[in-house]
């Protein structure tokens, strides 16, 4: 034990406190090795090892050191971690320290205590707010950026993906409390007593808030023990759950809060946890009690920014809960009462008060009687002026302050000191409240911005609704909830005396460099210049001087910088206003946003009913249209052109089976079933006879193809429609909008059956013949069954569905069956196809066959301005009397323009093939740049014509048939002259077999 | 004008920057001015501009509901591009483009144009044929634009994910090296002490509330401030556009939806270029102070909130970790939205209104900060002349009775 | 986040609907009746009220039902939700007897 006492040195107090000294931990920072204890946060730890400089600043590189003891903090930010594990960016103090914990700081080099980049303080005269929108023009900014970036920015991305996980976890509660301070704990007291469903957060790893480092007695016992008594009355409360590491960060409409709870950064990373390590919260709150506090502002005077310098709170949290002070001479400077808490604690752990500067000439509040008493001498009516300390602190000079006149005195008295606490008041967390859209009103009597208006239900309390002290706290509860007030002794204190700025009546003063904003090195004077060049607005003069944009979103400095505004365009802060708080109210990991949404989850790709075949058997999967479906089956050494060649040769010569159970198939039945199709294609519906089949366009209201496909009706009254594989979910909730909305009378029942039902089919010759080996219970005679044509039969007793129909120019057949039987009958078929040459195909061979008869694809041949006259459907849709959707924007002047691009074929000349994608010149033009007069929408090579084949939309088609067009592509130009787009078959003789 | 340079902020600095003159003046609303330009964003402060500087107008005042540069202005991720399929499109972008190439100078104001590249990601082999077409139609239109192999994108994207077995793999990319960002607040700024030195009176906080419309012509505007005879009228309210309109008794085509954007913690640089994926449905960008810019789709319902939606903003985060997984343990830092103007063709409306006098920028999508300055130059243009400008020609509300669109789905698909 | 009160299944949280544009959109015809400008004003024109706004939504991740809902575009409150084929209540500009 005093082994280890002397090891961590005299910063580490001889008291009581929440670590636990019998459990040393090591650390390392900057690749130093450290020491703390079970209980510490990472800064605690590094106070209590005298490290002083924890970062540099962002612009100047100054040496910086721990300033607060919260989520506020913007000095002491670490890249935490070695790969995979690493975390940027973290805040030391609200690292829980564990075993072999590895921090750096960032934005120094080599290192925090010793960077090169110290070199850009001297630059500090000319780096004044806005100063690169004056700057860098010449030569370009595209010049000097590298520079810029490489000197911004702060922790590095990790170099590694991430090895851990996240979950989203959805949640309801009557109640969510923000906060387990003394006020979130009432509340929560209060809501669950009365039954109420409750969910406390809270963002550290204890219930307590300030009362973790207050020395008060509550009820005669220590505030930790009055803490412990309320943590356990609530856990013994079924309807009460307490969740600690967890941060409200998001306010959304209606009561919607995200949280961010982390689940394993208090432990050490290791591989294969089976915890997730951050749970991101969906909450449904009916109200939400923002008890989420205040945050202590720093005061602002020269070289305020020092090492050592730090919140008058934050010294006696370390002090007090922890056990560990940075230094022992210590001099405070403030313009209200809180601060003498420090100071009282402070002196009772036997630290020397060198001195307080109190701006407020007569200070007489309870908390300071108790000081005076102690022989502490106060400089009443006094301020900090400036400092001095390379790296850290080591002496503070004061003067006489009048803050009324704003008037600074001349002569200033210097003291030397290691610490230095400043208090220039509390700010409630009102953050959560403005993101809920509630109204903030600035508090004169506490100079802070204050809950104002309320717009959801919600509520602030405590210090968060601006009451500061316990016995008010407990007053507010009581009137609230009507808790009787706890036994507490009484504390009198005095208003805060507001000083935002020196006076800058001394010019060395005045030109002086005073922080505002730590962490973005913004200083008052940058503040005062953004007020001279007119970015007065309170959004201007933050995007002039980027006050408030960094890490901490302005936590310390947001304020004062407006305060500082306010006086410099003779405004007062409600008039400046201030800026909105967006979420989060803290960082968010990236990861956790986005929960499992990664991977396959992002965007779950569908698998066919037959994929383990199609696996199996070689297939090369590809994403269509967010189906899983083989592009081509490669035998042995083939490449995938010889793979498509065989599959086509195989449909063009024998027969190919296909796994089309993408394709949509909707179900429409009910007596108006007819009349309503009616409405959706752009040709004739209802005068189809039952059991036929017909090929149709669908089109949007503004008159373009939206999908096509084959439609049968299976009785007066029943259709089964099918449509694109991508477009089924899509063209399904079309026909369900317009039912519902514009057709609410029509008896008529829709039924996506896309992926209930699969689709097998059998294109080319021998098709038929195939099918008449197997146990099908359908006359499949040429005379009996027409192409166009279905059957409701069965397979070997299974019942199913038989269409003759072709998308390739073959004889052709798709059986439809339930998902739970395609792939016996698959199986079945290959079987029985062994004799008659069977080839399963793919993707790529269907795309081929089909554009060598010139049908086209949906997407890729047309596009979101295509409209029926383009593909050949002009004569219909024109002549269709129904006013199908789309019909009147067929009348418009542009869709009845004679030169629009239509559907043509393309013969390359000479033996190259045509890129899709490739610009057709306008004619007279030999390369680009040129005016375009279309484009070649498909293109492949074809085994059975021995030659490419293309199709393209080109602008006044009809009339150019037999011309050469010159054809631009990235590779290069081509040659093709326009033809009809068939290719194969044009008289479609091949079906009839 | 005071100059802006690196002598003047040397001796600026000599005297503690005490010197430096404000960037432009707080005038008072006169009763009537020869023109008034509604809107004090981008496109509003650039027509203001280049009425006055291409067209000799002395007597403008542009009026702004809140402060210069506060809607969409100062929302948008910056990205500026002219990577268009249509040549009406490409002609008008690339312009903009050209004109952002010499703002800085133009405008003795650093706007911070880096043009390290916009990078569009593509997938599949669908997504290599379809933007095979975008590619060779910007080579028609004359727009620079490169094809890259998946070990190119790997090279311009460090971190990005070129597992085979990703769910979207990197077929390749399609880069246009003139495309980047520039600085939006600069822009505006810039826009605005340019005009204000012409003098053109700048009044902020200054909302219009009704318009003075005789025989169908435009005779006056009222505002908050006052009454103010005018017959030349330009509207440029990204967002609230059918708000004016409304007042002056004529609707538009347009739907204002909230686009979310966010930005990480500041990190030490990963790559340079503006990152984008229409099928993944998200686009990435660091700033030059490190922050990882990102953004995704719209909320897809009319919204004047100003806030996002937080599964909308959740997604495109998701997004962006599938190009990049090694962000995952990076935080986010600040989320926000901005009010656009969503139009059918994705392409905006600019020019003549029904009233005589009014004039309009409207339309612009997820997209109009790329085309500031050309917004201006073509609406300055028009409302000088009466005349639409060569540009705009096509760009009127007129395609929406006659059926000429042009859309530009595929090129603006995902929103930035 | 909405939470949006499904006239067939009660409150559910924003991300199950969808937005399908204005309510009491009357689709004009025959088509060879409608003017150029008419179908215009049908298709493309739009109120795009800051305010209070009648709009259709549908339950798609829920019940599948399409619903009129009167919402304030600026603050997102939820002012009523109602079945397809009811009409506008008076006090946000519906007129008597109107349907759809």
């Amino acid at each position: 034990m005093a082994r280890k006492i002397k090891h961590v040195f005299n910063r580490r107090l001889d008291i009581a406190s929440q670590v636990n000294l019998e459990k040393p931990i090591d650390f390392y920072f900057d690749g130093k090795k450290y020491s703390g204890f079970e209980g510490d946060s990472l800064a605690s730890a590094l106070i209590a090892n005298g490290v002083n400089i924890v970062g540099r600043s962002f612009k100047y590189h100054r040496p910086r050191g721990i300033m607060s003891a919260g989520a506020e903090e913007a000095n002491a930010i670490v890249q935490l971690g070695k790969e995979p594990h690493v975390q940027p960016n973290m805040l030391a103090t609200n690292v829980e320290l564990y075993h072999g914990l590895v921090a750096k700081s960032v934005n120094a080099w080599p290192n925090a205590a010793f960077d090169i980049f110290a070199i850009l303080n001297l630059a500090k005269p000319f780096f004044v707010a806005g100063f690169y929108y004056k700057v860098f023009k010449w030569p370009s900014w595209k010049f000097w950026s590298p520079l810029v970036r490489r000197l911004a920015g702060l922790g590095t991305v990790p170099k590694q993906p991430d090895p851990d996980d996240y979950d989203y976890h959805h949640a309801h509660t009557d109640i969510l409390i923000v906060g387990a301070g003394i006020a979130g704990l009432m509340a929560a007291l209060a809501h669950g007593k009365a039954g109420k469903k409750v969910l406390v957060v809270e963002q550290q790893n204890q219930l307590g808030g300030a009362l973790l480092f207050e020395k008060i007695k509550i009820d005669g016992i220590s505030a930790l023990a009055k803490i412990a008594e309320i943590e356990a009355e609530l856990t013994a409360m079924d309807n009460v759950t307490i969740v600690k590491r967890a941060t409200a960060i998001g306010y959304y409409d209606d009561n919607f809060i995200t949280i961010s709870e982390r689940l394993r950064h208090h432990i050490a990373p290791q591989l294969n946890s089976s915890k997730p390590r951050e749970r991101f919260w969906h909450l449904r709150a009916k109200q939400v009690i923002i008890a989420t506090g205040a945050i202590e502002r720093p005061l602002v005077f020269a070289n305020n920014d020092r090492p050592n310098i730090m919140l008058a709170n934050a010294v006696r949290h370390y002090a007090n809960r922890f056990g560990v002070v940075a230094a022992k001479r210590i001099f405070l400077a403030t313009n209200n009462d809180d601060a003498y808490r420090s100071a009282l604690d402070l002196h009772a752990l036997g630290l020397h008060i060198v001195g307080i500067a109190d701006v407020r000439t007569n200070p007489q509040g309870d908390l300071v009687a108790a000081v005076r008493k102690l022989g502490i001498t106060i400089y009443a009516g006094h301020a900090i002026v400036d400092t001095s300390g390379a790296r850290a602190v080591n002496s503070v000079s004061i003067a006489a302050i009048n803050v009324a006149d704003n008037h600074l005195d001349e002569r200033q008295r210097r003291f030397n000191c290691n610490l230095v606490a400043t208090s220039g008041g509390w700010s409630p967390v009102v953050h959560l409240h403005s993101q809920s859209g509630g109204k903030l009103r600035f508090d004169d009597g506490i100079q802070a911005f204050v809950p104002h208006k309320y717009v959801q239900n919600n509520l602030c309390i405590g210090a968060a609704n601006g009451v500061f002290e316990l016995g008010d706290i407990f007053a507010e509860a009581q009137q609230n909830y009507g808790i009787m007030p706890p036994k507490i002794n009484p504390v009198l204190t005095e208003p805060i005396l507001a000083l935002w700025d020196l006076p800058p009546n001394i010019k060395k003063i005045r030109t002086s460099k005073r922080w505002v904003d730590l962490l973005h090195d913004v200083t008052a004077t940058d503040v005062i210049l953004a007020a001279r060049e007119n970015y007065v607005s309170v959004e201007h003069f933050k995007r002039y001087t980027t006050t408030g944009m960094a890490l901490d979103q302005g936590k310390t400095s947001n304020v004062n910088a407006l305060a500082i505004l306010g006086r410099a365009t003779g405004r007062d802060i409600p008039e400046v206003g201030t800026t909105k708080f967006r979420p989060p109210y803290s960082p968010v990991t990236l990861g956790a946003m986005a929960g499992r949404d990664n991977g396959i989850l992002f965007s779950p790709l569908r698998d066919l009913p037959m994929h383990n075949w199609h696996a199996d058997n070689g297939a090369e999967f590809e994403d269509y249209g967010g189906w899983n479906r083989p592009a081509y089956y490669a035998k042995s050494k083939e490449t995938e052109r010889q793979a498509v060649d065989r599959e086509i040769n195989a449909v063009r010569q024998h027969v190919g089976i296909l796994d089309y159970s993408p394709l949509g198939k909707i179900m429409v039945q009910g007596p108006d079933a007819a009349g309503f199709l009616d409405y959706f294609y752009c040709n004739n519906v209802s005068n189809l006879k039952p059991m036929r089949a017909r090929y149709g366009l669908m089109l949007n209201e503004d008159g373009n193809v939206i999908d096509d496909g084959v439609f049968v009706r299976l009785a007066a009254d029943k259709y089964m429609v099918t449509t694109t594989s991508g477009g089924a979910v899509r063209f399904a909730a079309t026909l369900e909008e317009w039912r519902q909305c514009e057709w609410p009378d029509m008896n008529v029942v829709i039924t996506n059956i896309t992926t209930g039902w699969a689709c097998i089919s059998l294109q080319g010759p021998k098709a038929r013949k195939l099918l008449q080996k197997i146990d099908l219970s359908v006359d499949l005679a040429a005379a009996e069954f027409g192409h166009m044509e279905m059957r409701i039969g069965s397979i070997n007793g299974v019942e199913i569905k038989i269409m003759r129909t072709s998308f390739t120019g073959e004889l052709g057949f798709e059986i439809y069956m339930p998902r739970s039987y395609a792939n016996a009958i698959w199986q079945m078929l290959v079987k029985a196809g062994q004799e008659f040459g069977l080839e399963p195909f793919g993707l790529e061979a269907l795309m081929a066959m089909r554009t060598e008869k010139g049908f086209i694809h949906i997407g890729v041949d047309t596009d979101s301005t295509t409209i029926p006259g383009d593909v050949g459907f002009g004569v219909p849709a024109a002549k269709k009397k129904v006013n199908y959707i789309g019909k009147r924007s067929l009348l418009r002047p542009e869709s009845v323009r004679k030169d629009r691009e239509i559907l043509v074929g393309l013969k390359v000349v000479g033996a190259a093939s045509l890129t899709p994608g490739g610009i057709i010149l306008a004619s007279g033009y030999d390369n680009a740049p040129a005016p375009m007069d279309g484009r070649v929408t498909s293109s492949y090579n074809s085994p059975t014509m021995g030659h490419a084949v293309a199709l393209g939309m080109l602008k006044d088609g009809h009339n150019r048939m037999g011309e050469i067009v010159k054809i631009y592509d990235l590779a290069g130009m081509s040659q093709a002259e326009v033809v009809k787009p068939c290719f194969f078959d044009p008289q479609g003789e091949r079906l009839n077999v | 004008m005071q100059k802006y340079s690196v002598l003047s902020l040397a001796r600026n600095a000599l005297t503690h920057h005490d010197g430096w003159e404000k960037a432009w003046r707080n005038p008072d609303l006169k009763p009537s001015y020869d023109a008034v330009v509604i809107g004090g964003g981008g496109h509003g402060l650039a027509t203001a501009y280049y009425l006055a500087k291409q067209h000799g107008y002395k007597n403008i005042a542009l009026i702004e509901a809140g402060w210069l540069g506060g809607g969409n202005t100062g929302r948008n991720t910056t990205i500026v591009r002219s990577n268009y399929l249509y040549p009406q499109s490409a002609d008008f972008y690339d312009f903009s483009l050209k004109l952002f190439e010499n703002l800085s100078q133009e405008l003795n104001f650093n706007v911070m144009l880096r043009q390290a590249g916009l990078l569009t990601l593509l997938h599949s082999r669908h997504d290599l044929e379809v933007m095979r077409r975008n590619l060779n139609a910007m080579h028609m239109n004359g727009i620079d634009a490169e094809w890259l192999s998946p070990q190119q994108v790997a090279k311009m994207a460090p971190g990005i994910n070129m597992s085979k077995t990703a769910r979207y793999p990197i077929a390749g990319g399609i880069l246009q090296k003139r495309g980047g960002v520039a600085r939006h607040d600069g822009v505006a700024w810039g826009f605005a002490r340019a005009a204000d030195a012409l003098g053109v009176d700048i009044v902020q906080m200054c909302s219009v509330t009704g318009f003075d419309i005789k025989k169908g012509e435009v005779v006056g505007v009222q505002t908050s401030k006052g009454q103010i005879k005018t017959n030349k009228v330009a509207i440029a309210v990204a967002g609230h556009s059918s708000v004016l309109a409304e007042m002056a008794g004529f609707r538009l085509p347009v739907s204002s939806m909230a686009l979310q954007a966010c930005v990480s913690e500041p990190l030490k640089p990963l790559f340079d270029a503006a990152i984008m994926s229409g099928t993944i449905g998200a686009y990435i960008s660091q700033s030059d102070k490190g922050e990882m810019v990102m953004g995704g789709a719209l909320d897809a319902y009319p919204s004047y909130a100003q806030r996002g939606n937080i599964n909308n903003i959740e997604h495109a985060i998701a997004g962006v970790l599938e190009m990049f997984p090694n962000l995952s343990r990076v935080k986010l830092m600040r989320q926000w939205a901005g009010i656009v103007d969503i139009v059918h063709d994705s392409t905006p409306i600019i020019g003549h209104t029904p009233i005589k006098g009014m004039y309009i920028n409207c339309g612009f999508g997820t997209g109009g900060f790329k085309a500031t300055p050309a917004g201006g130059w073509t609406l300055a243009h028009t409302l000088a002349t009466d005349q639409p400008h060569k540009l705009i020609q096509d760009f009127t509300l007129k395609r929406f009775e006659t059926g000429a669109f042009i859309d530009e789905m595929g090129a603006a698909g995902i929103s930035h | 986040m909405m939470n949006i009160n499904c006239p067939y299944c009660g409150l559910r949280s924003e991300a199950e609907y969808k937005f399908g544009g204005p309510a009491h959109l009357a689709r004009p015809g025959p088509a060879n009746e409608v003017s150029d400008e008419q179908w215009a004003n049908y298709l493309f024109m739009l109120d795009n009220k800051k305010g209070v706004s009648a709009e259709r939504w549908c339950h798609s991740h829920g019940c599948g039902q399409w619903f009129n809902m009167v919402r304030n575009t600026i603050t997102h409150e939820i002012l009523q939700t109602y079945k397809i084929t009811e009409s506008l209540d008076k006090k946000f500009g519906g007129q008597d007897g109107a349907k759809n």
